[in-house]
């Protein structure tokens, strides 16, 4: 079943109504086999060795901090980890290659192609952190083993996340709360957002982005560049929108998952870009990567800083994918950081010089712009097509001649509802980022609760609606595209 | 809990109010500025009007025969052509018509576009005719902003554009002034004759056309230069699959198409404007009255 969709939503609120009305001593393990069964309808599979994964990290970190073997344990859990990570997710790029010197038979990853492994990397995250705060004492192994299920596969965030970290996400199953009606509302409320974002503006956006790289030998440099310009704001939509559904999803069941995005293209440097988007990965590795380099290489000096950095973000990079593309772009992620922290005080100086509103918009458009050749990387499906990008990018398509779509042509086909949604969302992030005094009347006017706000709130929630279900509806839609 | 629920229900109602609304609103709006919604209505109040000719087809045939001129030069007729109707919708349209007429017309011409559009077999009815079709069955389907999502940017085009905005729908043709100049280039092509003697549409037509005595005249329609066919404007006879014959004349010629100005007879993707439809119909109403 798809995540994004009604189906999956009504059956979200249906789950809702059945969860408030069980005994509260019941709502736990009645969550996780709402999720187990959603692991269930993805892959037969799958749930077994969630199972088993769960078992695994459970038991380990109830034993972790009496052991007197903890080192050692707490570094095979850690290696068994990491091993099946990397043997289900990066086996055709880390394993095959060099088992293959050996015989041609030997493809370890046909086993992924039998459990599919989706949401690996989300719950993996989730497994290592629980140890490392267990073994390092920052949280107390969990007793009950259904919590800890729950937090490896609570359903909202299983696919794509939030990824959670335990000691955030666990004592929140301990509240013995009541029926909160502001948190279905506000549930209900942020995955509407999220929906929207998802299916008004990025699933809009979605066909000129995939043709721009599956159509590289038709393309030409300006639809390449309009291209780049939009890969950030596509991929943003597109995530943001489903964390929110995700969050919202979670909120409705009284949980509260990590934020993940917080206005990122308004960052003024990749430093603090990279605390604004995708934010519970980026602080994940920040936590666990960085911080224990650091530590661990502290008689470096700030070289250990340096180093830290090229690891956590090639690390970073491999995350999200087996390839050399996905290492590049963390890379490249490392050699920014570095340099800005190399350069700060030559950059304090230079800058100091310029009015405050003209600095803050240079770092913003600088920082935009670098995120626009980053994505390059992580949209193209390897090395060579990114290299293919960014030659017609950069010198043009010589193949292409004759009947080339012109400028508006191009334009033409990213559709005007997603454009004038893209802008009216930055807008109101730029008035929620820069101009605090108008966000406070907005919000204000927007959140009291007068018949004409509620009115106002209900009007605005039946437009989205509205939009959702001529945008996302999957009628054929009549094919006629007059001059 | 029993409060949430409450609410519920109200912004249920709320939204089911408001959705009526907007659909009702959008509507009203389309079927007040759109030329095709316009004329649909137009047509579906003949009563009892005896044409001598019938024109159907697509947009090309919308924007570029001139029933008016032919009119005035004693051929009776009208436009019956919608944007983006198939040889399918064409027969509902005929069918429709021939109900209400008292002397049934004596020629129809068929306008296709053999070389843009594969509407040939397209299974698919225009939406405004399939929605104000008699024994249409209603469903959620045909809710207007969902149904008319792309007469919601027409209006748009309209409200932004003055040329957009400034047509004139006469005898059931839109005729717009506006030029969009042909810098397309020639593609080295043949027009296929086969698809014409093989589209079970057409099959159709011909079928009906012979039923009702009426001589069916298939044109296909000027386009620009990057459709335009290297084969002979003709007659050519086509010998349908099914067993019957139809006239097919290939106004997409290059030849044929040498007189149209390429800077000033288009409106845009090989459609015709006001000064191409003239001219076009000049040599419609040539061999109709030969």
């Amino acid at each position: 079943m798809e995540f994004v969709s009604l189906k999956f939503a009504a059956l979200t609120i249906a789950s809702v109504l059945v969860f408030y009305l069980i005994n509260r001593k019941y709502r736990v393990a009645f969550l996780s086999i709402l999720s187990a069964g959603y692991i269930f309808s993805l892959n037969y599979y799958l749930l077994p060795y969630i199972l088993v994964y769960a078992v695994f990290n459970y038991y380990l970190g109830l034993k972790l901090p009496d052991s007197k073997n903890k080192i050692a344990l707490y570094r095979v859990g850690i290696l068994v980890n990491i091993s099946q990570l990397v043997l289900l997710r990066y086996a055709t790029f880390a394993i095959d290659p060099l088992l293959q010197l050996f015989s041609e038979d030997l493809v370890i990853s046909r086993i992924s192609e039998i459990l599919v492994p989706i949401g690996i990397s989300y719950f993996t995250l989730q497994g290592l952190g629980y140890l490392i705060n267990v073994k390092m004492g920052w949280e107390k192994p969990e007793r009950q083993f259904l919590h800890f299920l729950l937090y490896l596969v609570y359903f909202p965030k299983f696919l794509s996340g939030p990824i959670e970290r335990s000691n955030h996400f666990l004592p929140q199953l301990k509240k013995e709360e009541a029926f909160n009606e502001q948190d279905v509302i506000v549930g209900i409320r942020i995955a509407l957002f999220g929906f929207f974002k998802k299916v008004a503006i990025a699933n809009q956006l979605a066909p000129f982005i995939t043709d721009s790289f599956s159509g590289l030998d038709s393309a030409t440099g300006f639809s390449l560049g309009l291209t780049t310009f939009l890969l950030p704001i596509y991929l943003y939509f597109d995530f943001s929108g489903y964390t929110d559904i995700a969050i919202g999803f979670a909120r409705m069941f009284g949980i509260n998952l990590l934020p993940n995005f917080n206005r990122p293209f308004f960052s003024e440097n990749m430093t603090n870009f990279w605390k604004r988007f995708h934010i519970s990965l980026s602080a994940w590795f920040a936590d666990y990567i960085f911080r224990q380099t650091v530590f661990k290489r502290r008689k470096w000096g700030v070289y250990a800083s340096m180093y830290a950095v090229f690891i956590t973000w090639v690390l970073f990079g491999i995350w999200h994918g087996a390839g050399w593309n996905f290492m590049l772009l963390g890379l490249l992620q490392a050699l920014a950081i570095n340099y800005e922290f190399f350069t700060r005080k030559w950059r304090y100086r230079v800058f100091s010089r310029f009015p405050g509103g003209i600095r803050k918009w240079i770092g913003r458009i600088c920082t935009y712009a670098f995120y626009c050749i980053s994505l390059v990387f992580f949209f193209s499906p390897d090395i060579l097509t990114t290299k293919n990008y960014f030659s017609i990018l950069l010198f043009g398509n010589e193949a292409v001649t004759g009947n080339v779509l012109t400028i508006t042509g191009i334009f033409s086909e990213i559709p005007m509802s997603a454009i004038v949604l893209i802008l009216l969302f930055f807008l109101f992030e730029f008035i929620e980022e820069d101009l605090n005094g108008t966000y406070e009347k907005l919000n204000k006017l927007w959140s009291g609760s007068s018949r004409k706000q509620v009115f106002l709130r209900w009007t605005v929630y039946s437009a989205m609606l509205a939009m959702l279900f001529v945008l996302g509806s999957k009628v054929q839609q009549f094919i006629y595209a007059q001059f | 809990m029993n409060k949430l629920f409450k609410r519920s229900l109200y912004f249920i109602a709320f939204f089911l109010v408001f959705f009526i609304l907007v659909n009702v609103a959008y509507m009203a709006v389309i079927a007040k500025t759109d030329s095709d919604f316009k004329k649909r209505f137009e047509a579906m109040q003949f009563n009892g009007l005896d044409l001598d000719l019938v024109v159907f087809g697509a947009s090309t045939v919308l924007d570029g025969v001139d029933t008016e001129m032919l009119t005035s030069n004693g051929i009776k007729s009208y436009n019956f052509a919608i944007g983006g109707a198939s040889i399918r919708t064409n027969i509902i349209q005929l069918e429709e018509y021939l109900k209400t007429c008292s002397v049934k017309p004596k020629s129809l011409v068929l306008g296709l576009n053999s070389s843009m559009v594969d509407t040939f077999d397209d299974e698919t009815i225009q939406p405004i005719v399939e929605v104000t079709m008699e024994d249409h069955k209603y469903s959620l389907n045909d809710v207007p902003i969902l149904k008319f999502k792309w007469l919601g940017f027409e209006f748009l085009k309209k409200v932004v554009s003055k040329p957009h905005r400034e047509y004139i729908l006469s005898y059931g043709q839109v005729k717009f002034e506006k030029t969009v100049a042909d810098y397309t280039t020639y593609v080295e092509q043949y027009l296929d004759i086969q698809r014409f003697e093989n589209s079970y549409w057409i099959g159709e037509m011909i079928k009906v056309c012979k039923e009702h005595d009426i001589e069916l005249i298939l044109i296909e329609m000027p386009g620009y230069k990057m459709t335009q066919n290297m084969s002979p404007t003709g007659l050519h006879v086509i010998n349908h699959s099914n067993g019957h014959q139809a006239k097919l004349y290939n106004y997409n010629s290059r030849d044929f198409c040498t007189i149209f100005d390429s800077e000033k007879d288009w409106i845009g993707n090989s459609h015709l404007n006001v000064h191409g439809a003239k001219k076009f119909t000049e040599v419609l109403l040539a061999l109709l009255s030969s």
